[in-house]
């Protein structure tokens, strides 16, 4: 073989791995085996391997997993809300106070169909009091502390975030490889980071420039107001709403469960809640609106001292601001 | 179905998830956590295009469940989800810098930090080689982050497919015709890719031919088989 002529560290990568067959093949072949410098070469390619199977698997940042985990919560919820929703009736349950204890799986696992208060109530997010205390107390944590808006203070809605979340995250953390029982790591950390979800109002609001302090301190408003006259609304803290909520899913308020002037209310996606934690550093947001601003269709979301107007893809990483205001003494 | 140890098998979890247990698809997430977070991260290169990608693959996962048909192992199909999930991010992030140094070691405070809603990443202290730099690490160690460091510093360098492949074959340790599924192109294609990206790397790992030394990335014995990509 000629010294003079050595094939390229690819076409000896190809033939390490089985790839050139045929003449070329049988060149490489003899080739190889009568080069050093070309024994050097693949010698060099098997340590590439090395080197990157010596890099170690980093494991998955606290939270980082409890980001995740909040948004598997957030599924589970939604699946178990749209599971009601689909059933053709619902019996009444006794309600969270009477029947503390299943949890989430049991609960939803064992939900029953029960009586609705019509099309327009079955058609709402209708909060899962059948799905056991654990489910509704999600649900408390953000639904109806959205619904209380800038009368509930962040005292309260940090104190209910965590409870709410540490409902659903022991169905995650305690099956976890380890099999370990008992309040985990992950139930832990997500109740310190205060992640959980929210409802999303769809109002109907066309929002613009300036007049956007004062419309969202009247959307503000409204849901103070709508969870004013709520029957059973609890003031504050998922324990509280555990041992006082509503007796039966007819009991919702329409315009604290979905909202000011009935709109509409869903759950959020998991990119929503990542942006609207990004926005409000961690806080419950008082108010997520989907409407218009502008004529263009956005998310509103305002804590009790600052609004944001983000677009429909806004993410954690990449929140799409396009405005923001401080309501000062508003709302 | 049964796993070891009495635990529930991956398929057994995705069959109670289907059959609307709420706790079962957090738990196989727990489960394969770290590893799939391994390859959403050293394929986008960047710790919170990783953390979106995994979020949206692992939402993706629990709502298309029922899409999974026991043709391949559970974890086979959450990865082809992860990597999927990254790549689709890394095609969207086009023109991005990457901010993340490398270093394992940092992406806790950088969690943190994202988190609390905290600034990007980039130019942050703890996302550059403080560790190696304070003086602070013995020398062993600071070896094994500089090899960490040069590697992933080198895997930026590779198109996305021969990234995408030499993660899960060599760094990894999956099997080729495990990578293959995931991937979902032919034994053949991951044995090229991982041939071409090796080859890119032998200039920027050349000077690691005296530190590297074969760890722990390798999959429990049993897991996956102890084929390799090529290599031989």
């Amino acid at each position: 073989m000629s010294a003079q002529w050595h094939p390229d560290a690819e076409a000896l990568a190809e033939f390490r791995a089985g790839l050139v067959d045929g003449l070329r093949g049988r060149r490489l072949a003899a080739h190889v085996a009568g080069c050093a410098y070309c024994a050097s070469v693949a010698d060099q390619l098997e340590e590439v391997t090395s080197a990157l199977a010596a890099v170690p698997v980093p494991a998955l940042p606290a939270a980082f997993e409890s980001q995740l985990t909040a948004a598997l919560a957030a599924e589970a919820t939604a699946r178990a809300s749209a599971a009601q929703v689909t059933a053709p009736e619902l019996a009444a349950p006794a309600g969270p106070a009477a029947a503390p204890g299943p949890s989430p799986s049991r609960a939803h696992r064992g939900a029953r169909p029960a009586r609705t208060g019509g099309l327009w109530h079955g058609r709402r997010l209708r909060l899962a009091y059948a799905l056991g205390p654990a489910v509704a107390c999600l649900l408390a944590g953000f639904g109806y502390l959205v619904s209380q808006g800038g009368a509930s203070p962040v005292a309260s809605t940090a104190a209910s975030a965590p409870s709410a979340a540490t409902s659903m995250a022991p169905a995650v953390a305690n099956h976890g490889a380890g099999g370990a029982g008992g309040p985990s790591p992950a139930r832990k950390s997500f109740a310190e980071n205060s992640l959980s979800a929210f409802a999303v109002t769809m109002s109907g609001t066309n929002y613009r420039q300036a007049t956007l302090r004062q419309q969202v301190g009247h959307e503000l408003a409204m849901r103070t107001y709508g969870a004013g006259v709520g029957p059973t609304v609890p003031s504050s803290g998922a324990s509280s709403f555990g041992a006082s909520g509503p007796a039966s899913p007819t009991a919702v308020p329409a315009a604290s469960a979905a909202g000011a002037g009935g709109s509409v209310t869903t759950v959020p996606s998991p990119a929503l809640v990542g942006c609207v934690l990004k926005l409000t550093g961690g806080i419950v947001p008082s108010l997520v609106d989907e409407a218009t601003y502008q004529g263009r269709v956005v998310y509103v979301i305002a804590v009790p001292d600052r609004a944001w107007v983000v677009g429909l893809g806004c993410t954690a990483s990449k929140p799409d601001v396009i405005t923001t205001v401080s309501l000062g003494t508003a709302g | 179905m049964m796993g070891r140890h009495d635990e529930p098998s991956d398929a057994e979890l995705l069959r109670r998830h289907l059959e609307g247990d709420t706790e079962a698809f957090g738990a196989l997430f727990l489960r394969h956590k770290d590893r799939l977070w391994a390859v959403a991260l050293r394929t986008v290169c960047d710790p919170e295009d990783a953390a979106d990608a995994l979020q949206e693959a692992m939402v993706s996962a629990f709502r298309r469940a029922g899409d999974f048909r026991g043709e391949s192992a559970v974890t086979t199909w959450l990865h082809r989800i992860v990597v999927n999930a990254a790549v689709d991010r890394l095609r969207r992030r086009q023109t991005r810098s990457i901010s993340w140094s490398g270093d394992p070691d940092a992406l806790e405070a950088l969690a943190a930090q994202g988190a609390r809603g905290g600034s990007s990443l980039a130019g942050s202290p703890v996302a550059g080689v403080t560790g190696q730099a304070s003086g602070a690490v013995p020398g062993d160690a600071a070896a094994a982050i500089e090899i960490r460091l040069d590697v992933d510093a080198a895997l930026r360098m590779l198109p996305t497919e021969q990234r995408a492949a030499l993660v899960l074959v060599d760094m990894m340790g999956y099997p080729v015709a495990e990578v293959a599924e995931i991937l979902d192109v032919s034994v053949g294609t991951v044995k090229s890719r991982c041939a071409r990206g090796r080859a890119r790397l032998l200039p920027y790992l050349s000077h690691l031919r005296t530190n590297s030394t074969p760890a722990g990335n390798r999959p429990a014995a049993g897991s996956v088989s102890s084929e390799q990509g090529g290599g031989a």
